[in-house]
């Protein structure tokens, strides 16, 4: 068995694989730009071997990181840029573009009587008695918003017609008096009839060919004008800026003799070719997480665990995900630019698929107050990466998070991120005495021990609350932890959750970018269509089915992939129910193996009702509302035993380091030079480039073939 | 392996965090599980847990939910407990809704069970949820034509629906019996069951984990919190006694202009609030039951205060309500309840802000809608029947608070409800919303001026019924500090060609043939604090967007346009600002 040896035996391995590379190529590349930094991954199927690259973002054009790193990371490994068949990239700037306000000037075309929808939302306050609330201001102003004549009944049928006239004259003056870039026609109903936003389009491309113009039902063709409003505004808002974006990355790489495929990740786990990116800019919102929670399945595939809670703890938040049957829960919302970052319903809403997050204000620069009642708070106030904790002696005073895990032992601040940044340990103990110690009347030790549990508390209170939401049994399952911060809290937190068992994957600071490996091509589209079940015969289900199937697939064969797997799931009711039941259709669309799901559609439904409410049954007529069909091709193979990241770990041989009052001289273990099959005992620290694992008293790890470091919990219970 | 001395550093805040987290818990079971549209989709519902001592609970948490719910499930705590004060045991879940017993109105069911620990109830989860439907003579218990409680509906004193873990089958089929909903009556039952017993056993785990004294000292410094800052922010506040009428439109029975009177003393870091002076107890169902007026009381002073502040029993304690008997804001039986949610809950929380506006000017805002309800029915084709409750006719209203204009319709009194997907409720009943937009000068003006008024016509394709209950017609949203009031409101049935009818108080199942529409037109929020103090540019940047007109900018804020219609004339502003002013003599 051969198995990835750390840092000094690399010359040699990277001379074979380049040997292996030469073949054929079989390189690919994983590219995640976050906040701070530009993670990277390159793996190699011949041989099954992956190496690891971080660089710092580079805010003002994001390319140039990428590029920089890509070239940086080849020459590391010695691979050719030919080598290189496939680049999955994932990023913020979306998003980003979205917060900070640097889309275009949109304008909307909408349904005549119905200007003021962005503005009314769902008409309800996310915080109940902030008399002072205030939301982010619609994309497209008031007075950008021009009325058309024009009416869709829910049925599809046209009501009044569209006065092509009205749409061209409003555009006209939207360009000529407003000077617009790009156009949002969102019309009521054209989920059920596409006809007239197209007809609107069509009129306002004859005359102004340049403006980007996204219609309302292709974007995302659900029902519910608010969302699919908001999201087509989000996408026109973006396009011109992505578009550029991508085109500069393409030269780029271009010019690095790059010959593969540029895939673009998505927010549903997903990735898309860089036309259809281009086109729906909206779908690689917050890719980013969403690659961290694929991998977090794949290690839960390759562990043969199916339910798993996928923790990532970075520098300002933490995020959890929940993998049930070895695939990322999914939802169809999704909140971007919120005012308060951790209020829901404080942010614009988008109608998508995607994989189903929730954000905690718990991350490494999380600040530490002690509060008027004497009691301590963690966040959701963070230091960032700039000042960042007092230790990291770049400016900041308050007392953050990792400061406290620096006073209690847990990171070294002689091998912080692999050594190249040295903390200041004084530092972080003044700032844990000033703002916590002092305060609460507590000795230094006392404060961090609560510093930390208290984001420990938060945490897992947020994972319950999230578990509990979805009908997700927590005690039951695993969790995969990642992130710099992660590793460091995730056994106090699974005890606290009583989770018996944590996987730590190796690489923990780079998992977005290994998530992006395994990320398979895939496009879910979306109708909502209401049709009574007993109204429907098997050839009229497939009348309806047909053109979303070709439309997924559509995409997918433009992708090089021709024999895509087919999804169908249909949101279905009982009439005069508000809310509907995903149902998923057993069998692959593709191949027919859903011949027989409509005779027993009644009986999927009742099946998944059961699971969510009751044994018992309504007495009403069963309704679909929306169908949904994913094409997706085959998860990318991930056959790996180590990983390279070209930073040393461990410096010393042990430290003291403290479990609530109590002191331990700790082993400290390079997780670089462990074998698979090696148990460790806690309490000890495991360090790797960018996280430590924390093993308590009584925790026992064992080190997998692929290097993961999978920990039992001790017996205990929830003992705080 | 952890020192008392380590746990306490973290203790106060892990108990109250823990017992919110159930709270939270049991809010999404319900969420997730309840039947009917009105618990999954709009959200009416609220949980919260109590501690007990003896005969007498403590509100300790609370989720985020229907705000309107959360204060009026405490007297209804305390009275379950006195009712089975000898025979309360483990596994006991108790329901009731009596408006004379610790309720509001019939519809807000309470449902609760103890935790036991030691063989003394300890804790408390209680779910008070709108049930759709409560028998009686109208479906969805609002009878405008009731003339006693029993009008209103079935009354349920606290029975036990579970007895030491069984379920009483007896119990259930009677309620279930008196119900239109049968379908959805019990499911919901259940699911409010379900989040008890989830609460129950997180709860016994906490007890066992911590001991009951330790999680009761923890409660202690909890509540004495709140109530430490409950009691600054009052101490804030000008010491006197400060006075506020306001009126209910009328009784649905012929009664107007009903007045609704409190005095506000501020001696300290101590609040009373005095209705003595509203009217007697009327004939129609606005009477307000004891547990709604202290409920909107107390969801008022909250929003006067920090929205920091961890809601519990310490908001209670500095605060005295007298409410005299035999009047509208305290009944006697059998008076009919059924609408107080509504009114007289609205006029109730705004006599209180108006009162509160004489010492803690800067703390009132976002005054209360008041709601011009009208729901339509019919059947569809297949014989089945349909109510819609034409939720796009209320949107907008809600007040400005000092220093933020007025946004949507839901003041923090009915947060929790959702304004529905108009496309959905085209699918779901026969009707299609014609117009629903925002229209300018219906809003109260002020330094920030209400939320604008609102347009919506609404055609029915079938043949239908409405009913409808005008509020906000003759008394609407009043202004506070200085603002302007919102306009009234507006309800034209327009029944066919030429023949448009107003509502100006109720209507009763007035039938309309397809096609026909019903035409809201919906007043603005009251403003806050002086028009004349409104930055010209603000005026400016409302009259752009068209929220405000030309004229209005004049007429309200003292604002003169230049002749492009896109800049201020600052010289004739402040010119007919000053002389405004001088008018006034201030």
């Amino acid at each position: 068995m051969t198995r990835m040896r750390p840092a000094e035996s690399m010359p040699q391995a990277a001379a074979i694989r380049r040997k292996e590379s030469l073949g054929g190529g079989g390189w690919r590349l994983g590219v995640d730009i976050g906040g701070t930094f530009t993670d990277f991954a390159l793996f190699d199927e011949g041989g099954s071997r992956i190496a690891v690259y971080k660089q710092l973002t580079t805010p003002a054009d994001p390319s140039v990181a990428v590029l920089g790193g890509v070239s940086t990371l080849l020459d590391r490994e010695n691979v050719a840029m030919v080598d290189v068949e496939s680049i999955a990239h994932g990023t913020t700037l979306v998003t980003n573009s979205i917060i900070e306000r640097r889309g275009a000037k949109t304008g909307m075309l909408v349904t005549a009587g119905f200007r003021d929808l962005l503005d009314m939302g769902f008409e309800q306050r996310y915080d109940l008695f902030d008399l002072r609330l205030t939301w982010p201001d619609p994309l497209v102003p008031r007075r950008l918003r021009r009325e058309v004549r024009e009416r869709i009944g829910h049925d599809g049928a046209v009501v009044e017609s569209l006065d092509r006239d009205g749409a061209r004259e409003a555009v006209r003056d939207l360009v000529d008096a407003a000077g617009i870039e790009a156009l949002a026609i969102c019309f009521l109903h054209s989920y059920a009839n596409p006809d007239h936003e197209e007809a609107a389009a069509r009129a306002v491309r004859d005359e102004f060919p340049g403006l980007h113009v996204s219609r309302s039902a292709e974007v995302f063709g659900n029902m519910r004008e608010y969302e699919r409003w908001t999201t087509a505004t989000m996408n026109a808002y973006t396009q011109p800026m992505f578009e550029r974006y991508v085109a500069r990355l393409e030269r780029g790489l271009a010019d690095l003799e790059f010959a593969g495929q540029l895939h673009i990740m998505t927010s549903s786990g997903a990735s898309i070719t860089p036309e259809t990116a281009r086109r729906f800019p909206v779908r690689a919102l917050e890719s980013g997480p969403a690659a961290g929670a694929l991998m977090s399945a794949h290690h839960g595939r390759h562990l043969e665990i199916p339910d798993l809670l996928s923790f990532d703890m970075g520098g300002t938040t933490a995020k959890g995900a929940l993998i049930r049957r070895f695939a990322p829960l999914k939802q169809y919302d999704l909140e971007v630019a919120r005012v308060h970052e951790f209020k829901q319903g404080s942010g614009l809403p988008v109608k998508l698929p995607v994989i189903d997050m929730i954000e905690i204000g718990s991350g490494g620069g999380s600040l530490a107050v002690v509060d008027e009642r004497g009691l301590i708070r963690v966040g959701p106030r963070s230091a960032g990466a700039d000042p960042g904790p007092a230790c990291y002696a770049k400016g900041g005073t308050g007392a953050t998070l990792t400061d406290a895990n620096v006073v209690l032992g847990y990171l070294d601040p002689d091998s912080f991120l692999g050594g190249e940044m040295r903390l200041d340990a004084a530092a972080a103990r003044t700032a844990i005495e000033r703002h916590v110690a002092e305060p609460a009347g507590l000795d230094p030790i006392r404060a961090a021990w609560g510093v930390h549990e208290i984001a420990n508390e938060d945490v897992a209170r947020a994972f319950r609350i999230h578990a509990s939401e979805r009908g997700f049994d927590y005690r039951s399952s695993s969790m995969v932890a990642f992130g710099g911060s992660g590793p460091v809290h995730a056994l106090a937190i699974a005890r606290k959750l009583r989770i018996p068992r944590v996987v730590f994957p190796i690489g923990a600071g780079v998992m977005s970018a290994l998530g992006l490996l395994v990320s398979p091509l895939g496009f879910e589209v979306s109708r909502s269509r209401r049709v009574f079940v007993a109204d429907l015969d098997a050839e009229g289900f497939e009348r309806i089915l047909a053109p979303l199937i070709g439309q997924a697939s559509g995409f997918l064969s433009r992708a090089g992939v021709p024999d895509p797997s087919l999804v169908c799931r249909l949101d279905m009711r009982y009439q005069g129910q508000g809310y509907e039941i995903e149902v998923t259709l057993p069998g692959d669309v593709a191949h027919g193996g859903h011949a027989g799901a409509f005779s027993r559609l009644d009986e999927l439904f009742r099946a998944k009702y059961a699971e969510i409410f009751s044994e018992t049954f309504l007495d009403e007529p069963l309704e679909i509302v929306s169908w949904k069909v994913e094409a997706a091709g085959a998860e990318a193979p991930l056959a790996y035993r180590g990983l390279r990241s070209g930073a040393r770990a461990a410096t010393k041989q042990s430290r003291e380091v403290w479990f609530a009052d109590e002191r331990h001289e700790c082993e400290v273990v390079d997780r670089y030079a462990l074998e698979p099959g090696t148990v460790i005992e806690g309490p000890a620290v495991v360090e790797e480039a960018e996280s430590t694992c924390v093993l308590g008293p009584g925790d026992r790890a064992t080190v997998d073939e692929r290097l993961n470091l999978v920990a039992e919990l001790s017996a205990k219970g929830d003992d705080s | 392996m952890v020192s008392a001395s380590g746990r306490e550093v973290v203790f106060a805040r892990i108990v109250g965090g823990a017992l919110e987290t159930i709270a939270r818990e049991m809010s999404a079971t319900v969420t997730r599980t309840a039947r009917s549209p009105i618990f999954n989709e709009a959200h009416d519902f609220t949980t919260a847990v109590f501690d007990v001592a003896g005969l007498k609970s403590r509100l300790v948490a609370q989720a985020p939910g229907c705000t309107l719910h959360l204060y009026a499930v405490v007297a209804a705590v305390d009275r379950a407990l006195e009712a089975f004060k000898y025979n309360l045991h483990p596994g006991d879940i108790i329901v009731a809704s009596d408006p004379y017993d610790g309720g509001t109105h019939i519809p807000d069911h309470v449902v609760l069970t103890p935790v036991f620990h030691d063989r003394k109830p300890v804790l408390l989860p209680a779910v008070r949820a709108h049930m759709g439907d409560v028998g009686g003579p109208v479906a969805g218990g609002y009878n405008p034509q009731a003339r006693d409680i029993w009008q209103d509906g079935m009354v349920v004193p606290p029975v036990k629906l579970y007895e030491r873990g069984e379920k009483r089958r007896d119990v259930f089929d009677l309620l279930v019996a008196n119900n239109r909903l049968a379908h959805w009556i019990e499911g919901d039952l259940d699911a409010m069951v379900g989040a008890c017993r989830m609460a129950e056993r997180r709860a016994r785990e906490l007890l066992d984990r911590y001991g009951v004294d330790a999680v009761r000292g923890a409660l202690d410094d909890n509540i004495a919190y709140t109530e430490r800052r409950v009691r600054a922010e009052i101490a804030s506040w000008k010491d006197g006694a400060f006075s506020a009428e306001t009126h209910v439109d009328h009784d649905y029975m012929g009664g107007n202009d009903i007045p609704i009177r409190c005095t506000a003393t501020v001696a300290g870091s101590d609040l009373t609030l005095d209705f003595t002076g509203s009217a007697p107890q009327v004939a129609g169902f606005v009477n307000s039951p004891i547990a709604n007026t202290v409920s909107f009381v107390f969801v008022a002073i909250t929003s006067c205060c920090d929205e920091d502040i961890p809601i519990n029993e310490g908001f209670i304690n500095p605060v005295k309500v007298i409410a005299p008997e035999g009047t509208i804001v305290n009944p006697t039986p059998p008076a009919p309840v059924g609408n107080c949610t509504c009114i007289p809950g609205a006029e109730i929380a705004e006599v209180v802000l108006l009162a509160l506006a004489g010492c803690a000017p800067e703390r009132v805002g976002v005054n209360c809608h008041k709601l011009p309800l009208a729901y339509t029915h019919g059947a569809y084709t297949d014989g089945r029947r349909w109510v819609n409750l034409n939720f796009f006719g209320y949107t907008g209203g809600a007040g400005a608070a000092c220093g933020t204009d007025g946004w949507g319709l839901y003041p923090p009194l009915m947060t929790g409800v959702i304004l529905p997907s108009l496309e959905m409720n085209e699918m779901q009943y026969p009707t299609r919303v014609l117009k629903h937009e925002y229209i300018p000068d219906c809003t109260g003006p002020g330094r920030w001026r209400g939320a604008p008024g609102l347009e919506t016509r609404i055609e029915y394709l079938s043949d239908s019924r409405t009913n409808v209950m005008m509020a906000g017609v003759r008394h609407p949203a009043r202004g506070l500090c200085g603002g302007g009031d919102g306009a009234p409101n507006r309800i034209v049935m327009e029944i066919g060609p030429g023949d448009a009818r107003e509502v100006r108080e109720t209507a009763f199942s007035m039938p309309m043939p397809p096609g026909g529409t019903i035409h809201f037109r919906r007043g603005g929020g009251g403003g806050w604090g002086d028009p004349l103090d409104r930055p010209p540019e603000e005026v400016l940047e409302d009259v752009m967007n068209e929220y405000v007109t030309n004229a209005a900018a004049e007429r309200d804020y003292g604002v003169v346009l230049a002749t492009d219609g896109k800049s201020v004339d600052v010289a004739a502003t402040s010119e007919t600002r000053a002389r405004r002013r001088a008018a006034r003599g201030t």
